[in-house]
């Protein structure tokens, strides 16, 4: 359906964009030949049980609602998650056990999906909070493995992955969540959005030793991206077969009426900081000028062609069909949408993100080994040319992909991406400290901090909770709209004021009251 | 946009000892989100960012450990 009325896009920029990853982990018991996943993940979760709330509202959960119209009736894995379910359930977990679900104090979910240890990093309106929550959650779970650890009474014998393969043809992912207004219509977001998200790869993979996909296995071979194997279609409600480039599950989690939620399952799961806050604020910067400009961008003839085309090519430079029968590279789209972010460019946070866009692709063009201290696939890949240096191994040979294994590795002592960033030649882009906080603390800006704060004051009197809804046991239900416009102040005094409440049932009237200087009906522009 | 610093500790019988700070809001000195470099001359000798030998010999130590059998052993289910 097209848009009825688009809103007034000039004032419209990243800051209106409410964005959050979800990563989810590779788990192994590395004293064990045979691990067994799904208790290993319920297990990790439920060890940080202590600091956490765990009631999680799964009825606000449509993973088959389908933004081109419509529910599916079916998933292309309900066959496969069936299976799982029911050896689950004679092993004697119910769902909810299953799930393990924590709702942490920085506002972020932690449980088990699909046999993995998942952290979605609470809702954002910053690239700074982006970056921060999403490092805590690898902070997190590494206390979870110690906590896990120490229950076992066995130090070191859990391993746990920030990647997207086991290299067998199993991925796993590392998804972005974008809330935008709802009169951006599907079809024009996947339009608009196709040929960036294919060609940002060069930007933002996290390197593969090599292939597999419905094309083959193969063990030798280097490519850009970790998750460009397993993209077969270019949009669809599916995310764990038939994977699409541009994800159509409809499930804004805010009012359906006002926004639409963008969950793209494309994308890599990088160790470098700056890989992160790249992809998140590029694609932010894309979006906002798709809402505000949407004119034409150049169609790929076969966008899940292309991707996997890039991916696999030699420091992917390969150029890829258009409609039009241009051929372009990565580089060269990635620079028509450049040119078009300008429009949106407003905040400290958008230059930035413009300024480091023209200097990696300069790189990239003058020598792509410039982007190293950036850029996962390329330092893993000079990793990678340094073990076939040193020991003459041969391509196919099995290392190559566990040393591609150990650079995900989150654990400091033995991960290779951690000496790179503690040495200087990785950047970091967070400090500790901050991290620490964002462990702790949720951001100061959005409905994150205001779920912490009633979560905390009223926890006991909880029924269940979820992004966008909190139930008490006493009937009473708070919806969280996300608070696009509220400023940190605002947020401050309502939070004191949720501090010094008796009864959940007067969260609406103060909201309504405070509602009175401006700022908590959860407008946006 | 107002700007925003620490915010102060939440005072109230469930919150005690909980601090909302704020890790993600800019300070007053540090309005620059992320370090950044200045731009680079193109044509300039690539850097040698994992050149230098200290790098080198610390990270091939760590790579000689990695057990090459483990990517065999490294199975997961499909995830999302």
């Amino acid at each position: 359906m097209e848009p009825q009325r688009r809103r007034d896009p000039c004032n419209f920029g990243t800051g209106d964009i409410l964005c959050g990853i979800e990563t989810e982990f590779g788990i192994i018991r590395k004293d064990l030949e045979i691990s067994d996943p799904v208790l290993e993940s319920m297990e990790l979760v439920r060890a940080y049980r202590e600091t956490s709330f765990g009631i999680w509202a799964y009825d606000e959960e449509d993973p088959r609602a389908d933004a081109r119209g419509g529910r599916a009736e079916r998933l292309a894995q309900d066959e496969e998650e069936e299976a799982f379910l029911q050896t689950d359930i004679r092993r004697g977990f119910s769902f909810r056990e299953s799930k393990s679900d924590r709702i942490l104090k920085n506002g972020a979910r932690f449980y088990n999906d699909h046999t993995h240890p998942e952290y979605s990093t609470p809702e954002c309106l910053t690239l700074r909070d982006m970056i921060l929550f999403d490092r805590a959650g690898t902070e997190i779970l590494r206390e979870a493995v110690r906590l896990r650890e120490a229950v076992v009474g066995q130090p070191g014998i859990l391993g746990l992955y920030r990647n997207n393969t086991d290299f067998h043809g199993h991925s796993y992912g590392c998804h972005e969540n974008y809330l935008l207004p709802r009169e951006m219509s599907f079809s024009e977001i996947v339009r608009g959005i196709t040929p960036f998200l294919v060609a940002r790869i060069i930007l933002t993979g996290a390197g593969k030793v090599g292939q597999e996909g419905e094309d083959g296995i193969r063990s030798d071979g280097y490519q850009l991206s970790q998750r460009a194997d397993f993209m077969e279609t270019l949009t669809g409600v599916d995310t764990m077969q038939r994977r699409p480039l541009v994800n159509s599950r409809d499930e804004p989690h805010a009012d359906r009426e006002r926004y639409r939620r963008l969950h793209l399952i494309c994308g890599d799961a990088n160790m470098s900081e700056w890989q992160t806050a790249m992809k998140m604020g590029m694609t932010r910067l894309v979006l906002a000028s798709l809402f505000v400009h949407p004119g034409k961008v150049p169609d790929l003839a076969d966008p899940v062609a292309a991707i996997r085309s890039i991916s696999r090519s030699r420091k992917g430079e390969v150029a890829v069909a258009c409609e039009d029968g241009r051929m372009m590279t990565a580089d060269g789209i990635l620079s028509l949408y450049r040119e078009r972010v300008d429009v949106v460019v407003r905040s400290e946070e958008d230059r930035w993100v413009v300024e480091e866009w023209d200097r990696a692709l300069s790189d990239y063009r003058a020598d792509s080994d410039r982007l190293g201290d950036r850029v996962d696939w390329v330092a893993k890949e000079s990793l990678l040319g340094w073990a076939c240096q040193e020991q003459r191994v041969a391509p196919g040979d099995p290392w190559l992909q566990s040393l591609d294994l150990a650079y995900h590795d989150i654990d400091p002592g033995e991960g290779l991406f951690w000496p790179l960033e503690e040495e200087g030649s990785m950047r970091r882009l967070t400090r500790p400290e901050d991290v620490r906080d964002a462990c702790e603390h949720p951001p100061a800006l959005g409905r994150a901090p205001i779920r912490s704060a009633i979560l905390s004051r009223f926890g006991g009197e909880v029924r269940e909770a979820g992004w966008e809804r909190i139930a008490f046991s006493g009937g009473v239900t708070f919806d969280l709209p996300p608070y696009l416009e509220t400023d940190a102040g605002k947020v401050r005094r309502l939070l004191d004021r949720i501090a010094g409440m008796d009864d959940p049932a007067h969260l609406e009237a103060i909201i309504r009251e405070m509602n009175k200087e401006g700022g908590f009906d959860g407008a946006n522009r | 946009m107002e700007r925003t610093g620490r915010l102060g500790t939440l005072k109230g019988n469930r919150l005690e000892g909980i601090a909302l700070t704020t890790p993600g809001t800019l300070d007053e000195q540090d309005r620059v989100p992320f370090p950044s470099k200045k731009s680079q001359d193109p044509t300039a000798p690539a850097p040698k960012n994992l050149d230098p030998k200290p790098i080198r010999d610390r990270m091939m130590d760590r790579m000689r450990k990695v057990d090459p059998k483990q990517s065999e052993r490294y199975r997961q289910r499909t995830g999302e």
